[in-house]
């Protein structure tokens, strides 16, 4: 029993980062048909801006859980600001264009975005494992589990319910889902959709942000996590369609729990597994599970 | 609603606008104005430039040269949504609804874009035009579920939740049903006596003639006629850009 709740959490973890790292990816491409290859990057900025951060307030120790309070948010907005300035500046010139200059323009952001990290931090990982201890662990059913992971889970959650209440019930959701069924009309009542854009833009990236903030204290954050990252994260829209918060939820559920089972029973093969169902889905549904062909 | 329509004052103008898209010029030095209160109805064959003119007024496109003016202020390079906010309200010719969203959600989107409107005038807002319409009892229906038709007089009455002076209406009777396509003659003839102003494109001429006090005709990208009814309908080169020589 307790190595069955034990691993059910590790799947929940697993799930809530890839949901924040994939649901951030789905809702760029969902509103602006953007496929943001430099995604995984941004969540590298977060996870390396968190530990620098860590870094500077409490020194090698950084022991303190209210750190991740104070620098949560500012880890996510730095990165959602970053997403603010590439959109209007990077992005916007190209949409008239054909889908390959966006495609090879976010291959280039990802690539100097990772230049940028190893210039500025080092090639050397930086870590913060010092706060994934401070949370103590957390004795349940039978499990001892780390109270930080449980954090994490409760974090992917809220922003699941944070995000379904923006987007389905305040003024701006509504204007963002006009926007993504059909910008050209939603330009036609007023709605500006370069403003959407750019909205829509840094709140993906903010959640990519996020998602390598939270991730720091448990992994920290090193040169490469970005492009690991941002596959692991195809694989999660691919199942559960591309453009579809739902179909992020969905499928980062589906790779959190074959992940942990594949680790505890045939771990050669984990990411293998993970690509064929991806394949599976690319082949009988090409749209993902909840995608809109 | 507005007020009634001030007859001699000119709401929209195109001063010699040109459009070309690559090797074709598909608007070619078009002046055309539009007074307050007036119902033009804008004919002429397939590819004569009705629609692009119609996109250069509304400003989903901008003119390679020309100017265009809303109101007596300069708007070429304003935006589409910026017109809107000023009261240029459109359809397109094919319906452009959001057809994920319901009846309600789809007339709610206009109006969210006046930060100073509550949701709950917005939405009292919207459910009187789709009374008007007709519309008020499938509100909670996907818009994808909705008639041709209906389709057409939804795009009608979201237009309307910008509270427009200007109406620019393209094709609104394409694929309709007739039964319909009176009830929409009706609703845009209740607007017209209300005040708006309305440019309308069709290939109805019936339709067209039931409606419009003036008709301008195109043809190659040119106007070739502009006139009343009975006027246009007796121009020879009108005739011939319809026969096709």
């Amino acid at each position: 029993m307790d190595i069955f709740l034990a691993q059910l959490l590790n799947a929940l973890l697993y799930a809530a980062v890839l949901f924040l790292i994939a649901g951030g990816l789905s809702l760029i491409f969902g509103v602006m048909r953007i496929v943001n290859l430099a995604h995984g990057s941004l969540y590298a900025l977060g996870a390396y801006v968190m530990a620098w951060g860590l870094g500077r307030l409490a020194g090698e120790s950084g022991s303190e859980p209210v750190y991740l309070i104070a620098l949560l948010p500012v880890a996510a907005v730095a990165v959602g600001a970053t997403g603010a300035v590439v959109e209007p500046i990077l992005l916007r010139p190209l949409y008239a264009r054909a889908e390959e200059y966006q495609l090879l323009l976010t291959f280039g952001l990802l690539l100097i975005l990772e230049d940028a990290m190893r210039y500025i931090w080092g090639p050397t990982p930086l870590t913060a494992s010092p706060l994934w201890a401070a949370f103590g662990t957390l004795h349940l059913m039978g499990a001892t589990y780390p109270r930080y992971n449980v954090v994490v889970i409760l974090l992917g959650v809220l922003t699941a319910v944070l995000l379904w209440a923006f987007v389905f019930k305040t003024r701006f959701g509504v204007m963002l889902r006009a926007t993504s069924q059909n910008r050209r009309m939603a330009a036609a009542l007023g709605i500006n959709v370069g403003g959407v854009y750019v909205q829509a833009f840094a709140l993906g990236c903010l959640m990519a942000g996020l998602a390598g903030a939270v991730i720091v204290p448990i992994q920290g954050a090193v040169l490469g996590m970005g492009v690991d990252a941002l596959v692991l994260a195809f694989v999660v829209v691919v199942i559960g369609g591309l453009g579809s918060l739902d179909g992020a939820l969905v499928g980062a559920l589906i790779v959190g729990v074959v992940r942990t089972v594949a680790i505890q029973y045939f771990p050669e093969l984990e990411l293998a597994v993970l690509y064929l169902i991806a394949a599976v889905v690319l082949i009988t549904r090409p749209a993902g599970l909840l995608g809109r062909a | 609603m507005t007020d009634s329509p001030v007859p001699d004052e000119t709401l929209i103008r195109a001063d010699a606008v040109h459009k070309r898209f690559g090797g074709i010029t598909a608007v070619d030095g078009v002046v055309f104005a539009a007074r307050r209160g007036e119902l033009v109805g804008l004919i002429g064959p397939n590819g004569s430039g009705k629609t692009t003119l119609v996109n250069l007024l509304t400003g989903h496109l901008a003119p390679d040269s020309g100017e265009i003016f809303l109101g007596g202020h300069q708007v070429t390079h304003l935006p589409a949504y910026r017109r809107a906010r000023y009261g240029v309200g459109r359809t397109f010719q094919m319906s452009q609804l959001f057809r994920r969203m319901t009846v309600l959600e789809n007339m709610l989107v206009p109006g969210l874009t006046f930060p100073h409107l509550s949701r709950e005038v917005i939405a009292a807002r919207a459910r009187a035009h789709l009374r008007f319409l007709g519309l008020n009892h499938l509100e909670t229906l996907p818009a994808r579920s909705l008639s041709g038709g209906q389709q057409k007089l939804l795009e009608l009455g979201r237009a309307l939740m910008l509270d427009p002076t200007l109406l620019l209406l393209d094709e609104p009777f394409a694929g309709v049903h007739p039964t319909l396509r009176d009830g929409i003659i009706e609703r845009i003839l209740q607007l017209h006596a209300s005040g708006r102003t309305f440019l309308i494109v069709d290939h109805d001429i019936e339709a067209i003639q039931q409606l419009a006090t003036r008709l301008v005709v195109m043809a190659r990208g040119r106007v070739i006629a502009d006139g009343s009814p009975a006027d246009v309908r007796g121009n020879r080169a009108v005739l011939a850009a319809y026969a096709g020589t």
